[in-house]
C-alpha cells in the first residue's frame, strides 16, 4: 500500500505541462516632446526605445537631399524660410546680382498626402541610373534673423549614389562645386550652405524611428482660421505636423476604442497605411470658442513590423506660436 | 509439439530475414538494455546515441543528419515495413515510441527490397518477438529530475494457435528552455500516449497471419519568448496523430518457396496551432499567417507481394510493392490532387559458391505516377562468406521523391517558392566496400561508404523549384563489438565528409566522431552498469540561401551517459538509476558563415540545443512470465 501510495505520488506531481505564467501589465509611458521653428525643429521617436526620444540635432541645414535607392528629391528648410526661384536659364555664370530678385515669386516645399513636396521640383530626367540634370539655376533665399542671404545653385549631375551640386553668392566672390553621396542609413543627408559641410545627426539613422513630431508648411486656405506660423508666402503658413518613416512604420487612427482598451488583439486587425505629413492631427479649431481642442478619442496605433504601440496625445502646449509642447502617452501592445 | 513449434518459428525467421534478400548484419545495434540504460523514450532520442546520426534542436525544430547522408534519405522500417511515408513529411521523431521495440538496427548499405531512400543507410526498429506463453505482461515506470515521467504496461495471451499482445504508453518529456528567464523552448515539452495492439494467427503449420495496429497520440507545446516591452508570447501547440494497420499473411508453397502478403494504411496528422497569449491577463487568440507553422495530413496505402526460394546455393527473391500517399490536408491544389503513386516491381538473386565467393544482384523497376519509370540495379560480391574474415562489396541505386510541397504547393504555402509538379526523384547511388571479421567474442566492422546524390530539388529560375542540386558523401568507418559472459564493449570511430553543394561550392567538410558503448555485468551478483559516451566534431551544412551559399557551423558535441540496474524477485523486477548528459553539455555554438572569394566570413553566432540539460532517472519495471 505504501508504494502505491508513492507511486501515485510520483504519478500525480511528475510529468504535466506548466500552465502559463502570469506577467505584469506593461506599464504605458509619458513623453513631453518640445518643437520649435527656432530651435528643435522636429522630435524623432523611437517607439521601441526605452524614453521613447531618438537622437537628433539642432544643427541648421539649408538643404536636405533624398538617399533613397532610385529617389532624388532635394528639399528646403522650410522652418528657417528657405525658398527658391527656378530662373529656367542653364548659364550659372549669367545669373548674377543684376537678377531682379525683389520681383520673382519665391516658392516654399510644400504637402501633400504622401509627404512634401519639394519646390525645386524635378531637377533633372530621372529615367537614367545616374539622372542627368536639366542644369537650370535656381535662386535660394533665406534670413537667419539678421542677415536675409541669396545664393544661386545649379545642379550638375549625378551619380548613381550621389548628388552634384555648385553653389554660390550673386556676385560670384564665393562659387562651390561639392559631391553629396547618398548615405542608406538615414533618409536624408543634410546640407548647410554657409558652413558649406554636411550636417550630422539632424536625424536618427532610419532604423531608429518611427515618427516625427515637426512643423511643416501648407495652404492657409486649407486650414480656414487654424492658427498657423507665417511664412514669406504669404499663402504658406507652418503647421503642427507628424512625419511618419514609411521605411519601418504604418499606422492606423482609431477613434472607436479608448486607450486603455485597445490590446494587441485589437490592434493587429486592423489595417494600417503609410500616409505622411499628417498636419494638425491631434487638434481642432473651435470655430465658435475660436480656441484649439485636443481630439479626446483620437488613438494613434503604429505598427513596426510585428510590434505594435498605441499613441495618445493628452495634452498640447502652444505658449508662444513658433514652440509647441506634446505630452505623449505611449503603450506596446 | 511445444520443440517443433520452436523449431518452425526459428526457421521462419531464418526464411524472412536472410532469404528474402534483406541484410542482417548491422553496423549498429541499439538493444532494449541500451534504450532502458540510456532512458531513451522515443526515435529522436534514440538517434542522438545511434552512431553517424548528428542532431540539434533550434527553436523547436529538431535538424538531423546522418552522417554523410541528409535525414530524409534514410529509410526507417518497423517490423520490415516501411514507417515514415517516403521521408516526404514533417514527421516528428519524437512520436515515434520506443517502449515496444526489442532492438534498433542501423544497417549501412543494406540490401533491401524497398526502392526508396534506403540505398545508403536504413534503421529497422523490431518489437519483441512473442513469449508465446499463457499470459506474460510488463509494465515500466521511468521518472527523473527533469521532471520527466514515462509509463507503460503490456499484456500478452496465447494458445500458441492464436496471440495476441496489448500495450498502452504515457510519455512526458519536460522543456529544455534557451534560458529559462526568456521563456522560450529550445525543446518543447511534449505528451504522448501509445495504444500497440497485435494479433497472430496460425493458421496452418505453414500458415500465419498477423495484424497489428500501432497508434500514438502526441501533444507538444512550443513556447515562444516574452516579446520586449509587452506581456505577450507566441507559442506554438502541436497535436500529431499516427495511425497503422497492419496485415500480413504468410504461407509456405513449397519446400523452398514461401509468399508473403503485407498490407499497411498509414495516417500522419501533425496539426500545428500558432497562438498568440497575453499574459497579463490570459487572452489568446490563433495566429494566422504566412510565418505561421503549417499543419500536414498525410495517408499512405500499401501493398507487397514478397516469393523468395531458399536452395542451397541459389536463392531468389521477387515482388511487387504498392504505395500511394495523399495530401489530406491540401487534397487539391490548383485543381490537381495532391496525391501520388508507385508501383515496384522488384528481383534478386544470390549465387554462392562453396567458400570462395557469394554473388549477390538484381533491380527494381519502379513506376511513379507523377514522373517516368526508374531501373534501379544492385550489386554484391560477398568474398569468403564463410571465412572469420569477409571482404564485401556492394553497388545500388536508390531514389527518394520530393515533399509534396516542392511538387504541389503555392508559393503562399510554400514560403514564396513555386513548386514543380515536374519534379522528377532524387538519384541516389551508394557504393560500399567493407571488411568484416567475426571470431568467437568479436566482430569488427570497418569500411567505406560513398553516395552521391543528383537531382535535389532547389529553388532557381524565379524561385520555381527545379532537380538542380547533387551532393556527394563518404563515410570512412570502424567498428567494433567485443562481448563475453560479463563484458560488452562496442567502440566505433568514423569520418564524414560531405560536399552539399556538389554541383555550386564543391566544398568537402569533415565531421569526425566516436563512439564507445560498455555493459558490465559484475560477476556474482545481480549487478550491471553501463556507460555511453559519444563525441562528434565540428558539423558542417551548405546551403544556397537568397543566391548566397552559406555554411552552417555546429561545435563539437559530447555525451555522456551512465547507468546502473540491479534485478530483484527472480529476475522479473528491475531496477535502473542513471544519469543522461552527465556532462551537462547542454548547448554548443552555431555559426553561420557566407561564402567569399578568399575564406568564409562569419555572419552570426548563436546557440543551438546538442541536448537536454544533465538528469538522473531511475527506472522500474516489472515481467511476469
Amino acid at each position: 500500500m505504501k508504494y502505491l501510495l508513492f507511486i501515485s505520488l510520483i504519478i500525480i506531481l511528475s510529468g504535466c505541462f506548466q500552465p502559463d505564467e502570469i506577467l505584469p501589465k506593461v506599464k504605458d509611458y509619458t513623453t513631453e516632446i518640445t518643437v520649435s521653428t527656432k530651435g528643435k525643429q522636429a522630435a524623432y521617436i523611437d517607439l521601441s526605445s526605452a524614453d521613447k526620444l531618438a537622437n537628433s540635432s539642432e544643427s541648421p541645414w539649408h538643404l536636405k537631399f533624398q538617399n533613397t535607392k532610385g529617389s532624388w528629391s532635394i528639399l528646403l528648410n522650410t522652418l528657417l524660410g528657405v525658398s527658391v526661384h527656378n530662373t529656367k536659364n542653364t548659364n550659372y555664370d549669367a545669373i548674377d546680382t543684376a537678377y531682379p530678385i525683389h520681383d520673382i515669386p519665391w516658392q516654399l516645399d510644400g504637402t501633400s498626402g504622401t509627404g512634401t513636396q519639394s519646390a525645386i521640383g524635378v531637377w533633372g530626367d530621372f529615367e537614367f541610373s545616374n539622372p542627368k540634370s536639366y542644369k537650370n539655376v535656381y535662386l535660394l533665399s533665406w534670413s537667419d534673423g539678421t542677415f536675409l542671404y541669396y545664393y544661386k545653385l545649379q545642379i550638375l549631375d549625378a551619380g548613381t549614389s550621389a548628388f552634384h551640386i555648385r553653389y554660390g553668392t550673386l556676385d560670384g566672390s564665393f562659387t562651390k562645386s561639392q559631391w553629396i553621396e547618398k548615405d542608406p542609413n538615414f533618409a536624408y543627408t543634410y546640407y548647410s550652405l554657409l558652413t558649406q559641410e554636411i550636417v550630422n545627426n539632424v536625424e536618427p539613422d532610419r532604423s531608429d524611428w518611427n515618427i516625427c513630431f515637426t512643423y511643416l508648411p501648407d495652404s492657409i486656405i486649407h486650414h480656414g482660421s487654424y492658427p498657423f506660423v507665417p511664412t514669406i508666402n504669404k499663402q504658406v503658413g507652418l503647421y503642427q505636423a507628424l512625419l511618419i518613416n514609411d521605411d519601418f512604420t504604418e499606422i492606423h487612427l482609431d477613434t472607436s476604442k479608448t486607450f486603455s482598451t485597445i490590446d494587441y488583439f485589437y490592434a493587429k486587425d486592423l489595417e494600417y497605411t503609410d500616409v505622411d505629413g499628417l498636419i494638425n492631427l491631434f487638434q481642432s479649431w473651435e470655430e465658435n470658442q475660436q480656441k484649439l481642442s485636443l481630439k479626446d478619442n483620437l488613438c494613434l496605433l503604429v505598427k513596426e513590423q510585428n510590434s505594435y504601440y498605441a499613441l495618445k496625445v493628452e495634452e498640447i502646449r502652444t505658449d508662444n506660436p513658433t514652440e509647441v509642447t506634446i505630452k505623449l502617452r505611449t503603450k506596446q501592445l | 509439439m511445444k520443440i517443433f513449434r520452436y523449431i518452425q518459428t526459428a526457421l521462419w525467421t531464418i526464411i524472412v530475414s536472410t532469404c528474402l534478400g534483406q541484410d542482417t548484419s548491422a553496423f549498429f545495434v541499439l538493444s532494449a538494455e541500451d534504450i532502458r540504460y540510456n532512458n531513451i523514450q522515443n526515435l529522436e532520442e534514440a538517434l542522438d546515441l545511434l552512431p553517424t546520426f548528428h542532431q540539434y534542436h533550434l527553436d523547436n525544430q529538431s535538424y538531423t543528419t546522418g552522417g554523410s547522408i541528409k535525414n530524409e534519405y534514410i529509410a526507417i522500417f518497423k517490423n520490415e515495413l516501411p514507417y515514415l511515408l517516403d521521408q516526404n513529411t514533417p514527421y516528428d521523431l519524437r512520436g515515434i515510441p520506443v517502449w515496444d521495440l526489442s532492438r534498433i538496427e542501423l544497417r549501412i548499405a543494406p540490401s533491401t527490397y524497398s526502392a526508396k531512400n534506403a540505398g545508403t543507410m536504413a534503421i529497422f526498429l523490431y518489437t519483441a518477438d512473442y513469449q508465446n506463453k499463457p499470459i506474460s505482461a510488463k509494465a515500466s515506470l521511468t521518472n527523473s529530475s527533469a521532471n520527466d515521467f514515462h509509463i507503460n504496461s503490456s499484456i500478452e495471451l496465447s494458445n500458441l494457435i492464436h496471440t495476441a499482445r496489448i500495450g498502452i504508453n504515457r510519455s512526458f518529456s519536460a522543456a529544455q528552455y534557451e534560458q529559462l528567464a526568456d521563456r522560450g523552448t529550445a525543446i518543447s515539452a511534449y505528451e504522448r500516449y501509445d495504444l500497440n495492439a497485435s494479433y497472430s494467427y496460425k493458421i496452418l503449420k505453414s500458415v500465419g497471419l498477423t495484424v497489428a495496429l500501432d497508434n500514438s497520440f502526441y501533444k507538444s507545446v512550443q513556447r515562444g519568448e516574452v516579446i520586449d516591452g509587452t506581456a505577450r508570447v507566441r507559442d506554438v501547440n502541436q497535436s500529431f496523430a499516427r495511425n497503422r494497420i497492419l496485415g500480413s499473411l504468410e504461407t509456405a508453397l513449397s519446400k523452398n518457396h514461401t509468399l508473403v502478403i503485407s498490407t499497411m494504411w498509414h495516417r500522419a496528422k501533425n496539426n500545428l496551432n500558432t497562438l498568440d497569449k497575453d499574459l497579463s491577463n490570459g487572452s489568446n487568440q490563433s495566429h494566422i499567417g504566412v510565418d505561421a507553422q503549417a499543419s500536414s495530413n498525410f495517408a499512405q496505402s500499401y501493398m507487397q507481394l514478397l516469393l523468395t526460394s531458399e536452395n542451397r546455393k541459389l536463392n531468389y527473391t521477387m515482388g511487387l510493392e504498392l504505395s500511394s500517399i495523399k495530401d489530406n490536408e491540401y487534397p487539391t491544389i490548383n485543381a490537381i490532387q495532391s496525391t501520388y503513386s508507385d508501383y515496384t516491381a522488384f528481383g534478386s538473386f544470390s549465387y554462392q559458391s562453396q567458400r570462395a565467393f557469394r554473388l549477390e544482384g538484381g533491380a527494381k523497376l519502379l513506376t511513379n505516377s507523377l514522373a517516368n519509370s526508374y531501373l534501379l540495379p544492385h550489386a554484391k560480391v560477398t568474398l569468403a562468406p564463410k571465412n572469420d574474415l569477409q571482404l564485401v562489396a556492394s553497388y545500388q541505386k536508390s531514389i527518394a521523391y520530393s515533399a509534396f510541397s516542392n511538387l504541389f504547393y503555392t508559393p503562399i504555402l510554400n514560403g514564396g517558392i513555386k513548386s514543380n509538379i515536374l519534379l522528377k526523384p532524387i538519384d541516389i547511388s551508394t557504393l560500399s566496400v567493407r571488411l568484416l571479421v567475426s571470431k568467437k567474442s568479436v566482430d569488427i566492422h570497418s569500411g567505406i561508404l560513398y553516395n552521391s546524390v543528383r537531382g535535389i530539388p532547389r529553388p532557381i529560375t524565379n524561385d520555381k523549384v527545379q532537380n538542380a542540386g547533387s551532393s556527394t558523401g563518404n563515410t570512412t568507418y570502424a567498428g567494433l563489438t567485443f562481448k563475453n559472459d560479463w563484458l560488452k564493449l562496442r567502440p566505433s570511430v568514423m569520418l564524414h565528409g560531405t560536399n552539399q553543394l556538389k554541383d555550386t561550392a564543391n566544398l568537402t567538410y569533415f565531421t569526425p566522431e566516436a563512439n564507445l558503448y560498455v555493459h558490465i555485468k559484475i560477476p556474482n551478483s545481480r549487478l550491471a552498469v553501463s556507460a555511453t559516451g559519444r563525441y562528434i566534431g565540428k558539423h558542417s551544412t551548405l546551403v544556397i540561401e537568397n543566391d548566397v551559399i552559406t555554411i552552417y557551423q555546429q561545435g563539437k558535441m559530447r555525451y555522456i551517459n551512465l547507468a546502473a540496474s540491479h534485478t530483484f524477485a527472480k529476475d522479473r523486477m528491475n531496477l535502473v538509476f542513471g544519469i543522461t548528459n552527465a556532462n551537462n553539455q547542454t548547448f554548443v555554438s552555431n555559426q553561420r558563415f557566407i561564402l567569399q572569394d578568399i575564406e568564409p566570413l562569419l555572419t552570426t553566432e548563436t546557440r543551438v540545443a546538442a541536448a537536454r540539460d544533465r538528469a538522473f532517472f531511475f527506472n522500474v519495471s516489472y515481467v511476469i512470465k
